[in-house]
């Protein structure tokens, strides 16, 4: 295997592959969401801040300071029966050159009856000849519902960064009461710019973002997501018991000014984490 | 061309994936209208381009990996049907195509027909629930059920086991194996089809003429035989597509004001 294949530098500069495991589970009690287990472990963190409403929210950091190839990290979370989790990123994850084998990424969400659970980390930045392979696997009960929301950059344009090359795959499977209900597969490999360039892809834009959000408010959700996407070069539709909008923009930040308004719309008036911000 | 095709295969193909199919693909442009309307194709060089992402990058990838996996679960089904009846012809005398280079029945694999309905189920279920707008969902849905409804002139028990809602690729490529239609001539029939389809609705949105169109079909002639052979030795664990924009403008199409065609 090549993840054996350690190199001499590697054997100095970075010896140890980042591995993290981070678990919580929220229950609900006097009509608030509370922590039920929580387990953390490696360099995966979770920080609770205090909020100001009934719902939890759960901040999530990687101490290792960013991912590259071989690292894996993996992220279980379950929002109990009638709780409200809103789970977010300390810091937009950043994904380095790998040497070898590619840096993987987990996570499992279950939502409970009558809960709601908003996955909202902060943009995933990939580097120069960057790897990561990522899922996402959410269990949904019958009326539970569920908003994700993913960013992820090639490069930081403002630094003159870009992702020649390398490998993004990730892979979305929703199911409510265990059936399939949305699935996303992204995979852009070998060389990123030149499809990247392509306008079926993202005609040289380096930032993309993928929302969908499952439950009883999709139909009524669809129409001012409309008018909040505006002229942007976006997206959004719904059909069965969800609501899907992607967007593309030059840059992180030209991305971030979309999102926001249409973030917190879809969380029905709840703020948004505090680390969403311009 | 590597693996030969009989003729009553080539000719169900032809039937199958011919324009005068009744499946009415002519009806859907997967995005390419709203596509063209945004300036993202503004030419025959620009259509090619798109044509050629989506293809290998695309829906229309995604589209191959699941004919290819419907393919290889009917294909194992055919293979105990065969065994069943103790020889390497089937009841209605068609051709055997469960034969090793020799011309033996190739190993069986027992107890595989009740699991695979419910494999094909799951598989739908993928296809369905990964086309990525409401438009791409309807347009999947209708012409696989138009295509089962259509088919129904070959009768074969495979037809019986596609659950009721089903992606087209899935439909089609259940049917291909079931007809013992080789893989990578059945994915190279079903990707050109869309293709030309996609080409037709182009020059009827006015990105190029008749000759024009003709020439892009020709171009992606390479491709086609590329993506049929990496699709049909690949696994679902092959899915995956970049084509972002491609989805955008699948999902504007919804609001565009005039419109031609329903995706």
């Amino acid at each position: 295997m090549n993840t054996q294949a350690i190199t001499a530098a590697e054997a100095i500069g970075r010896p140890q592959r980042a591995r993290g495991v981070g678990r919580l589970k929220a229950k609900a009690r006097d009509g608030r969401t509370r922590l039920d287990t929580f387990y953390q472990e490696g360099c995966a963190k979770i920080r609770l801040p205090e909020t100001f409403d009934a719902g939890m929210e759960a901040v999530l950091i990687n101490t290792s300071g960013g991912l590259t190839g071989g690292d894996v990290v993996d992220w279980s979370f379950e929002a109990g029966e009638g709780t409200r989790l809103t789970l977010t990123t300390q810091a937009c994850e950043k994904i380095y050159k790998a040497s070898n084998g590619t840096a993987t990424v987990s996570t499992g969400i279950t939502v409970g009856a009558g809960a709601r659970a908003d996955w909202l980390p902060q943009e995933t930045i990939l580097f120069d000849n960057a790897s990561l392979t990522r899922s996402l696997d959410v269990d949904l009960h019958r009326d539970a519902e569920f908003l994700a929301v993913e960013a992820v950059l090639f490069g930081r344009k403002a630094m003159g960064e870009t992702m020649m090359a390398g490998l993004f795959r990730d892979r979305w499977r929703i199911r409510r009461e265990g059936r399939l209900v949305h699935a996303e597969e992204a995979h852009f490999g070998r060389s990123v710019a030149d499809l990247a360039a392509q306008p079926a892809v993202l005609s040289g834009c380096s930032a993309f973002a993928t929302i969908v959000y499952c439950g009883p408010q999709a139909d009524a959700l669809l129409a001012p997501v409309r008018v909040l996407l505006g002229d942007a070069m976006a997206g959004a539709s719904h059909w069965q018991d969800k609501l899907v909008a992607r967007v593309s923009a030059v840059d992180g930040f030209a991305l971030r000014k979309i999102l926001i308004p249409v973030i917190s719309h879809l969380r029905n008036g709840a703020s948004l984490p505090k680390v969403w911000t311009l | 061309m590597g693996e030969g095709i009989d003729t009553r295969a080539l000719l169900r193909l032809m039937a199958w994936l011919s324009p005068a199919f009744p499946v009415g693909g002519f009806a859907w442009s997967g995005g390419l209208e709203r596509a063209v309307a945004d300036r993202l194709v503004a030419d025959a060089a620009g259509l090619s381009a798109w044509l050629e992402t989506v293809l290998a990058h695309g829906a229309l990838w995604n589209d191959a990996v699941l004919f290819a996996e419907a393919w290889r679960q009917c294909d194992r089904e055919a293979r105990s049907r065969v065994d069943d009846e103790s020889g390497c012809r089937l009841s209605d005398g068609r051709a055997p195509r469960v034969e090793d280079g020799a011309g033996r029945c190739v190993e069986r694999e027992a107890g595989r027909g009740s699991e695979d309905s419910s494999d094909l189920a799951e598989l739908a279920e993928l296809g369905l629930a990964l086309a990525g707008t409401a438009e791409r969902h309807a347009e999947t849905l209708s012409l696989g059920r138009a295509f089962v409804s259509a088919a129904s002139a070959w009768p074969d028990p495979v037809l019986a086991r596609l659950p009721q809602d089903v992606p087209y690729p899935v439909a089609a490529g259940a049917l291909a194996a079931a007809h013992g239609v080789p893989p990578v001539q059945a994915l190279a029939a079903y990707l050109h089809a869309a293709l030309s389809q996609s080409v037709s609705a182009g020059i009827r949105l006015g990105v190029c003429g008749q000759a024009a169109g003709v020439m892009i079909l020709a171009g992606l002639e390479e491709e086609i035989a590329v993506v049929s052979a990496r699709a049909a030795a690949g696994t679902l664990d092959d899915l995956g597509a970049a084509a972002v924009h491609a989805d955008i403008a699948s999902l504007r199409h919804e609001t565009q004001h005039s419109r031609l065609f329903r995706s």
